[in-house]
């Protein structure tokens, strides 16, 4: 096992998951000494009846919460500015917010806002300038989210935040909030927290603690991603898909961003895809890539994606081959089981392969670990027509 | 900001009643129990002269409180706690918890690997008032649903059980 000179890991998310965990956010909420929760969330992304089941939970608490349900989707300064005058004029004391995606940025930067007393979040954009512990923040997910929700990132139009006084306090996975939803949103949660977790893994400066979150997230995903998104819609499989994104999002924290995350971001963001159905269709060739050109940890992640038996009988030098393998069974497993709606190329995905430079160029500004503009186009070449790296690295 | 409203938490009356209802129930059992089987009565011993518990739900009740007597049975002490002195409070931490645990879809020993029990005071003690609770629990209800409340039905002879059970049932109701 990889044992790093030296690393830190840091995850101050408490975990609260199973049946009838919504009625101990009461409880919870007390012993981190708050009275008045404001709750966040956006009546129009959520099932119907899950915001009243928050509400109900709260029965027999003798706590009185404020509701905004009406959250914009695409908030800014303005919007956390009014956010945060609610905030104090009505005297809250913790934040709880309710389904992922861009409401759990605009609670962070609240939060952030109001636990520093400030308007202007500029001067947090440079990591360590947060020094203290926030106001008590409470994420309750649902079946929709990029899997960030629990890192300790925030984007804000063009801003990102980093501090890991920005993460949850508390979690709370509820079966009856991940039940509902579109297919397209759960296979992006269940894809991103994949990629992320995949991206922690195959990091060269990971540490053992992010491993253990970024394994049980993947073993979680290959093992439930059928169950949660099949006819069935098992709800036990889709506890194990939100516990994934939860896992995967702690453990993205505690490493640099990695290359699955860099390049389905960029290309989800130019081409309005949710970015876990891109993170998705580039993990196989993006694991393929590194396998050939830099191949570190790629066999570990067999063990996860295919559990002890597999990996067992598997020799060590095809361990990596297996493991690509499987995600690329989960990705055609996922294509046939929604009909075709999640794609498996950039292709499929209607990205034009004109285009492919562009999304090249962005990851390479913004910075994608070992590779550089022309190995970046090559794997997104791969990636649109669908032609292993492997194959083609032999063939050439 | 548009879209904001404040809401008071509700009640959950029926909720509360029933649960109310079971611990009334329990307490009076346990009283009774101390009286008929030996293994309660063993268990009572145990622990101190004086010693009293309480079972409730968090944050308002209902509670119910069980005492040790000057001759060492167990003796209900109804089900307000203030100004008793109460060496040990189980609680459980909201009134869903407790409708899991009363209506037997979860057992003691689930409830409390859930982290759906709260313990405030001797931890042995803890364990001698469950034991106690489970034995009430299989006088009280059939095999069927005593099983799913208890962590092992035990393997009684019919006499005590149904004897015990009569027993328990009458004294219980009487109040002695």
């Amino acid at each position: 096992m990889h044992v790093p000179e030296s690393y830190q890991f840091f995850c101050p998310v408490k975990v609260n998951s199973g049946s009838k965990a919504l009625e101990q956010l009461p409880s919870e909420l007390g012993a981190l000494g708050v009275e008045r929760p404001l709750i966040l969330g956006r009546r129009d992304a959520l099932r119907r009846g899950a915001l009243g089941t928050i509400i109900t939970a709260f029965k027999e608490s003798g706590m009185a919460v404020g509701l905004l349900d009406a959250v914009p989707a695409d908030f800014d300064v303005t919007v956390v500015r009014q956010l945060a005058n609610v905030y104090r004029s009505k005297r809250h004391d913790a934040v709880i917010t309710v389904g992922g995606g861009s409401i759990i940025d605009a609670a962070k930067v609240l939060n952030l806002c109001v636990s520093e007393d400030v308007e202007d979040v500029m001067p947090y954009t440079r990591e360590g300038v947060l020094k203290t512990r926030l106001k008590p923040f409470v994420f309750v997910p649902t079946m929709t989210g990029t899997g960030y929700e629990t890192s300790k990132y925030a984007w804000m139009k063009n801003l990102t935040l980093s501090s890991h006084f920005l993460m949850p306090d508390l979690v709370v996975i509820d079966p009856r909030m991940v039940r509902g939803g579109a297919t397209v949103e759960g296979a992006a949660l269940a894809m991103a927290a994949l990629g992320g977790a995949a991206d922690v893994c195959m990091c060269r400066v990971k540490n053992p603690l992010a491993d253990t979150y970024a394994y049980a997230a993947i073993q979680y995903v290959s093992e439930n991603m059928a169950g949660a998104m099949g006819r069935a819609r098992d709800t036990m499989s889709r506890m194990a898909i939100v516990n994934a994104a939860v896992m995967a999002g702690c453990a993205l924290s505690n490493v640099p961003p990695g290359p699955v995350r860099r390049l389905g971001t960029i290309a989800g963001d130019m081409f309005r895809i949710p970015d876990g159905i891109c993170m998705g269709l580039l993990l196989p060739y993006i694991l393929d890539y590194y396998t050939v050109h830099h191949g570190y940890f790629m066999a570990d992640l067999l063990l996860p994606l295919a559990g002890f038996e597999e990996y067992a009988c598997t020799a060590h030098g095809l361990r990596a081959q297996r493991a690509i393998n499987r995600v690329y069974r989960i990705q055609h497993e996922l294509f046939h089981i929604t009909g075709g709606a999640i794609p498996r190329t950039l292709k499929e995905a209607q990205v034009p392969r004109y285009m492919l430079q562009d999304i090249a160029e962005r990851a390479v500004m913004q910075g994608v670990p070992d590779i550089g503009y022309d190995e970046c186009l090559t794997l997104l070449t791969h990636a649109w027509d669908s032609s292993p790296v492997a194959f083609d690295e032999k063939r050439g | 900001m548009k879209g904001y409203r404040e809401i008071t938490a509700g009640r959950k009356p029926f909720k509360k009643a029933y649960v109310a209802v079971m611990l009334w129930v329990v307490g009076r059992a346990i009283q009774a129990a101390g009286r008929v089987d030996k293994s309660v009565k063993a268990e009572f011993d145990t622990l101190p002269d004086g010693f009293s518990f309480s079972l409730g739900v968090e944050p308002a009740g209902p509670y119910m409180i069980v005492g040790k007597n000057a001759k060492g049975y167990p003796k209900y002490g109804g089900w307000k706690p203030g100004g008793t002195r109460i060496d040990l409070k189980i609680r459980i931490k909201n009134i869903e918890a407790a409708m899991l645990l009363f209506s037997f879809r979860e057992s003691t020993a689930v409830a409390t690997a859930r982290n759906r029990l709260i313990v405030d005071g001797d931890v042995p003690s803890a364990c001698a008032v469950i034991r106690m609770l489970d034995i009430v629990e299989v006088y009280l209800l059939p095999r069927m649903i005593a099983k799913l409340a208890v962590k092992r039905y035990p393997d009684w002879t019919p006499w005590r059980k149904y004897m015990g059970r009569v027993r328990i049932y009458f004294r219980a109701l009487l109040g002695y």
